[in-house]
């Protein structure tokens, strides 16, 4: 099935995408090592009578192992609760500054663009709903768009519309030359058809 | 030095006679009405929870005064689709104008806001008062 969630939603920072990747690797890295040892141990590859023993010599009364653990839990925490506040740092564009000079500075609510934004799309023949939001940094933004389509919509048509006049009028406001822009059309399920 | 033998004893410096002090509800009136005059500047209503809750006529002000200095931040919406960079540098100059002139400010820094981007009516539309 290919829908709109074929389309990662681009809302996370790449550096969260970054640290996303190599903490899984590690993690699973470090999984499989630990699989694999036990796997051997009980299979008597490192000596037959190495899987009867105790973990640890004494079993586990000696002194330092309650602290080791305990301080060995407290980084698997510490990580964990990084790596999660890690997950809800967003890229998306709060509010745009476009000057900020000796004389003061000037900003633009994000949510200013993406209103006028979103109300000229649906203004727009064969639109029933359109959410955009702003990513990236003031200097260089980026437009997310997605546009739900009405019954009898032509896409192409749509496409050509939100491309050509919509994200003009906001590089004008902007006084940008690029704004990359990603657009997103949902089609109705019982229209849906591939774009040509 | 003797004092001059006149019958008025001299006055004192006039700074330190008195003191004028503007209120920071001057400024913000003189600040609201000479951004309201750039043409593709407006008021933007005040939003709660994206509602809009106020009218919207002209732009909100918030000052601080300090002397002769003041810092004004302005809230205001600009016409879709022009260059908001433009008009809010537009509204600058012309509340730093009317500051220094009208008020005697001296050193004004102004902050501009822009809460809503507003396309333009068609002129029937527009309403003059």
């Amino acid at each position: 099935m290919s829908g709109p969630a074929a389309l990662a939603p681009a809302t996370r920072t790449p550096g969260a995408v970054r640290v996303n990747r190599v903490v899984l690797a590690v993690l699973g890295a470090v999984l499989l090592a630990a699989g694999v040892l036990v796997l051997l141990l009980g299979l008597g590859a490192l000596g037959a009578d190495r899987a009867d023993r105790a973990v640890l010599p004494g079993g586990g009364t000696a002194g330092w192992v309650a602290p080791v653990v305990g301080a060995g839990g407290l980084a698997v925490a510490g990580l964990s609760a990084w790596w999660l506040v890690l997950q809800a740092r967003t890229d998306r564009l709060a509010r745009i500054r476009l000057e900020d000079a000796d004389g003061g500075r000037t900003v633009l609510d994000g949510a200013a663009l993406t209103r006028v934004v979103e109300e000229e799309v649906e203004a727009l023949p064969g639109v029933a709903r359109a959410s955009a939001h702003l990513s990236g940094t003031s200097a260089a933004p980026r437009l997310h768009l997605r546009v739900r389509l009405a019954g009898r919509a032509d896409p192409g048509e749509v496409h050509r519309a939100v491309t050509g006049e919509v994200l003009a009028r906001a590089r004008e406001a902007l006084e940008l030359d690029r704004l990359p822009a990603r657009v997103e059309l949902d089609l109705p399920r019982a229209t849906g058809r591939p774009l040509s | 030095m003797t004092a001059p033998p006149a019958a008025v004893p001299p006055l004192p410096e006039p700074e330190q006679r008195g003191r004028t002090t503007i209120a920071d509800r001057a400024v913000e009136r003189v600040a609201a009405a000479a951004a309201a005059e750039v043409d593709l500047a407006t008021g933007s209503a005040r939003r709660v929870l994206g509602v809009p809750v106020s009218a919207a006529d002209l732009p909100r002000v918030t000052a601080r005064v300090h002397g002769d200095e003041a810092t004004v931040e302005v809230d205001l919406a600009v016409a879709w689709p022009a260059p908001v960079r433009q008009v809010a540098r537009q509204v600058r100059a012309r509340v730093v104008e009317q500051l220094t002139g009208l008020l005697g400010l001296r050193d004004v820094r102004v902050d501009v806001r822009v809460g809503a981007l507003v396309p333009e009516r068609a002129p029937e539309q527009r309403r003059v008062v």
